[in-house]
């Protein structure tokens, strides 16, 4: 998709954000007793929005708004890659623990960035993925006390 | 001069090796946690606070103040290095001290921090010893009605901070009010936009979309910088910082200081508002305002200097009147009852001995973390050299932690990294994420005091202009904004990111 | 560990009756040398708040005293205004392992909705100190006694959060006086005491220790305190029912609490750990003369009365504001 497709369709949702944020202050109320409700200010900040979308998406339409080189291919699927790789390790974090999704999670990053051919790269990156976590697990569970989920392994 | 004397007494008693220890490791956790992106000061002292309770008397407050003040230092290591912001005062300290790094200018840039945040301690613990009293009476003068007229001020301080197109700018500025209201909404008592799920019930942590939006971001759109951009671009004079900027920096440095103080001092705005209006301050006052966020020390000067003495100006209320006015601040106030004395405002009368030590510990350890901090930062700044393909997992296993750390939640893991990817297609886009975490922090600040003001006039508006604080801050708002529409249409003088090309 | 495999079939979907009578053998023959592992204090907030000292200073009475053969180990589990923390320890139903403090959004954040779970999923085991409010003016005011309110039709009270217990005593207040009291929220009791200092509320209804200091420096002037009798850190404090004002009973009672359906026989054994407690002078001089809050041991039974009364307190005054239906 290129920048400018994305740019109106963002405009298009925003505006659409705006307007629900309209319908959801109505329904928090408006004013409570003499004071402004919980529902005024999402009001306000809705109607902002979806009027300051209104002419963005105008301005899109025109194209009077110059953006910068959209996000190329290669770039967006490392960026997909990254972050899909985060939030799996994310998800089994109740079942592998905090320390070794991290883990998975840094071989999987370094991966997807390697730029350096030859095997002494993955041997580097193991490395790395491997003490990276256990320091930070030690850092954090050991000296600064945060109880990290462990896994159904125990640890 | 009394007050010099006295403080000089403190500084002999803070010099006893076992104060200076418990000092020194104070500030080393502190300067540690602060580097930590996600964890600030809050989450520092009250890590150290059983530890410190334990060593008892001054030595304890003067640990835990270290902890407060050198996460100060810290937050900025992360920010200049990586983009990642180390803590919530140091968000702003991104916008040039990133760019400078980028540049090859890391030394400079960490050198800059550190000499600001010296100043900006110096300056505050000069605050804290001479004006405490005053000051104190000053901070209580602000009710709500005087908060919300400071934050219609800083506002429109800020609205220079927009971006390019100032229409999406102020889109960024709505989405971040909005994130502002995610949460138990505290004057209506209703859940606003959790989705009925009690990880959003006490709303977004500030460093939770600030650690998503400016580091993972810029970590998510330079995952091919690295390709065409060689890293032997550094050289290692680059990783020294120059005494000349802090020459070139004064006035940013003062102003800082001295906005930082006052902000600082008022009960529940905090350091991160006080460093966002000292950045649109220095950069309001600037005569070459588009230079800022390119990478520039000024840029860097104001923010750290701003929230150093920030911190110091907090403690005023904790002092002098038993009033914690910061979240740190209540964790220190539990550290004072643990250690057997009663926060209030006879303090300092009745032990003025522990005061003066505590505070002349503070001057201790604002030195010697600037030694510390110098030593440290060629090595960090070395951490640049390291190739994206293992530097980047490094980082982004510690953001993990460090913001699960935040509130042992993986649900605010999930929410940074989804900032994150957000953050590519705003920056793609040109909604800058300065606005949205400006409106993050201070829309929460201005609809609640509206609501109170309200509550407590019933609904009489006239209170805003009838009370002479509030008055005088509304009056200034038009000023600000108007000055330089005024300058523009005389054609005097051009002023960046008001002349958005409509 | 609660992190065991044990632990993971109790709460798995699928839970075969075999495993229940397991299980519930296995409660009954571990109660019979309780406690014979540590016991986990989870405190809902952070660390150096009022709940966070609480907890610690009751694990560290006990541990002082000897009075258990296992260690209490606390862990602070912050979010959702309490909400994550109790959760934590209602879900371990019937597990004798696992305490928690009472304090003010364990009752509110699950009437806002806050919270799956509500005070009906624990098991009260005692309280062993309370804590009064003091309503107290500036001393700059005109108003030298509680009565003197009378004269003035409007004030405004400042407090943490819509529900809390300084709102509760203003409505109560009002009531009885015949006077309005609005609150006005604010985010926390610094707020509050800046609020009351510099003149932007007029009453305050306040705790124990954050009265005393401003009191001392002749900052605030105390009019009435909100338990039965007169505190003995402040004698010279009336109290509202010394003043005519009986209804006006209501004190904070810090006390202990495990999940629902553990035994008997560990409420039983937990009664008598606490009564110890609640009579040392360790607990004195560590809690009560530190927080200024009123000895008192309070009983399983009578802990569940209080926590069913305040708890239908609050959803009354919550009805009243029309916060839920």
């Amino acid at each position: 998709m290129s920048v400018q497709r994305l740019d109106l369709l963002v405009a298009a949702l925003l505006i659409i954000f705006g307007l629900w944020l309209i319908y959801t202050g109505i329904g928090y109320g408006l004013m409570q007793g003499t004071t402004p409700g919980a529902g005024l200010f999402p009001i306000i900040i809705g109607s902002s929005i979806a009027l300051l979308s209104a002419i963005n998406l105008y301005r899109a339409l025109g194209g009077v708004e110059k953006l910068g080189p959209g996000i190329s291919g290669r770039e967006a699927a490392k960026a997909g890659v990254v972050i899909a790789a985060l939030l799996i390790a994310v998800w089994l974090t109740p079942y592998l623990g905090m320390m070794i999704a991290t883990m998975l999670a840094m071989a999987a990053i370094g991966l997807a960035l390697r730029t350096e051919p030859g095997p002494v790269f993955f041997v580097k990156l193991a490395a790395v993925s491997v003490i990276t976590p256990i320091i930070l697990l030690l850092l954090f569970q050991n000296l600064l006390g945060v109880p990290t989920p462990r896994g159904l392994l125990g640890f | 001069m009394e007050t010099l004397a006295l403080l000089w007494d403190g500084i002999l008693a803070a010099t006893d090796p076992a104060i200076f220890a418990c000092t020194i490791l104070g500030a080393v956790v502190g300067l540690l946690i602060g580097a930590l992106p996600g964890l600030g000061p809050t989450a520092g002292v009250a890590i150290m606070l059983p530890v410190a309770a334990g060593f008892g008397g001054v030595a304890a407050i003067a640990c835990l103040g270290g902890v407060y003040y050198g996460s100060m230092f810290g937050g900025a290591i992360t920010s200049i290095l990586l983009g990642i912001p180390g803590d919530a005062p140091s968000v702003m300290t991104v916008i040039d001290g990133y760019p400078m790094a980028q540049k090859g200018e890391a030394g400079r840039a960490l050198g800059t921090s550190v000499f600001a945040s010296f100043v900006g301690g110096l300056l505050g613990i000069a605050g804290l010893v001479a004006l405490s009293v005053p000051v104190s009476r000053y901070a209580l003068a602000f009710g709500p009605t005087e908060m919300t007229a400071m934050m219609c001020f800083a506002l429109s301080l800020l609205s220079v901070l927009g971006g390019r197109n100032a229409f999406k700018g102020f889109v960024a500025l709505a989405l971040g009010l909005w994130l502002g209201m995610v949460g138990l909404d505290p004057i209506s008592a209703l859940p606003r936009y959790t989705g009925g799920s009690m990880n959003l019930f006490d709303g977004l942590d500030f460093s939770i979309v600030a650690v998503g939006l400016f580091g993972l971001t810029a970590i998510f759109t330079s995952l091919e910088a690295n390709v065409d951009k060689p890293v032997a671009k550094y050289t290692f004079a680059s990783l020294l910082p120059r005494m000349s900027d802090a020459v070139q920096t004064r006035w940013q440095l003062l102003q800082g200081s001295v906005l930082g103080f006052f902000v600082g001092v008022l009960p529940g705005v905090g350091a991160s508002a006080a460093t966002m209006l000292s950045y649109a301050l220095a950069k309001r006052l600037s005569p070459t305002p588009e230079k800022y966020g390119t990478g520039i020390v000024e840029g860097v000067a104001a923010p750290e200097a701003a929230n150093n003495s920030a911190s110091y100006g907090a403690m005023i209320p904790l002092f002098t009147l038993g009033i914690p006015g910061s979240a740190t601040t209540a964790v220190m106030m539990g550290g004072l009852i643990m250690i057997g004395l009663q926060p209030g405002p006879l303090l300092f009368t009745e032990n003025p001995q522990f005061v003066w030590s505590v505070f002349g510990s503070f001057a201790i350890g604002n030195l010697a973390l600037v030694f510390l901090t110098l030593l440290l930062t060629p090595l960090l700044a070395a951490a640049l050299f390291v190739p994206t393909a293992y530097l980047y997992p490094i980082v982004i296993a510690i953001v993990v932690y460090g913001v699960f750390a935040i509130d042992n939640s993986t649900f605010n893991v999930m929410l940074t990294i989804l900032a994150g990817g957000a953050g590519i297609i705003l920056a793609r886009l040109d909604y800058p994420a300065v606005p949205l975490i400006l409106g993050l922090v201070l829309g929460p600040l201005l609809e609640r005091n509206i609501r109170r003001t309200l509550i407590q006039s019933q609904g009489d508006l006239l209170v805003f202009i009838e009370r002479p604080i509030a008055l005088g801050l509304f009056i200034a708002t038009v000023l600000v904004l108007s000055i330089p529409l005024f300058l523009k249409l005389t054609g005097r003088k051009k002023i960046a990111a008001d002349e958005a090309e409509v | 560990m609660t992190y065991g495999l044990s632990n993971f079939v109790n709460h798995g979907r699928v839970v075969g009756l075999g495993l229940l009578t397991a299980a519930a053998i296995a409660v009954s023959a571990a109660a019979a040398e309780y406690p014979d592992k540590d016991i986990k204090m989870i405190i809902p907030f952070g660390a150096g708040g009022g709940s966070d000292t609480l907890a610690r200073t009751i694990a560290g009475v006990i541990e002082e005293m000897k009075l258990i053969p296992v260690k209490i180990l606390p862990e602070n589990r912050t979010g959702g205004s309490g909400a994550v923390g109790y959760s934590v320890v209602a879900k371990e139903k019937g597990d004798p392992y696992h305490l928690a403090t009472v304090s003010v959004s364990f009752f509110t954040t699950p009437l806002l909705g806050g919270s799956p779970v509500s005070y009906k999923d624990f098991t009260p085991l005692a309280a062993i100190a309370q804590s009064p409010y003091i309503m107290v003016v500036p001393t700059s005011s005109e108003y030298q006694k509680l009565d003197d309110l009378k004269k003035t039709p409007r004030f405004t009270t400042g407090t943490t959060g819509v529900v809390s217990d300084a709102a509760l005593l203003a409505k109560m207040t009002s009531n009885a006086l015949g006077i309005q009291i609005d609150s006005v929220p604010f985010d926390g009791e610094g707020e509050v005491m800046a609020a009351l200092l510099g003149g932007h509320v007029n009453v305050g209804f306040l705790n124990p220790s954050e009265a005393m200091a401003q009191m001392k420096a002749g900052k605030l002037r105390p009019l009435a305190i909100t338990s039965a009798e007169r505190s003995p850190a402040f004698p010279d404090i009336p109290t509202f029912k010394e003043l005519g004002y009986g209804e006006i009973l209501h004190t904070q009672l810090r006390g202990l609490v495990m999940p629902a359906d553990v035994p008997p026989e560990v409420v039983t054994y937990w009664e008598g750990i606490l009564q110890k407690v609640a009579t040392s002078e360790q607990w004195k001089k560590q809690y009560i003369d530190r927080f200024h809050d009123i000895p008192d041991y309070v009983d399983a039974e009578g802990f569940k009365q209080v926590l069913e009364r305040t708890n239908a307190r609050y959803e009354t005054m919550m009805k009243e504001l029309g916060i839920i239906k």
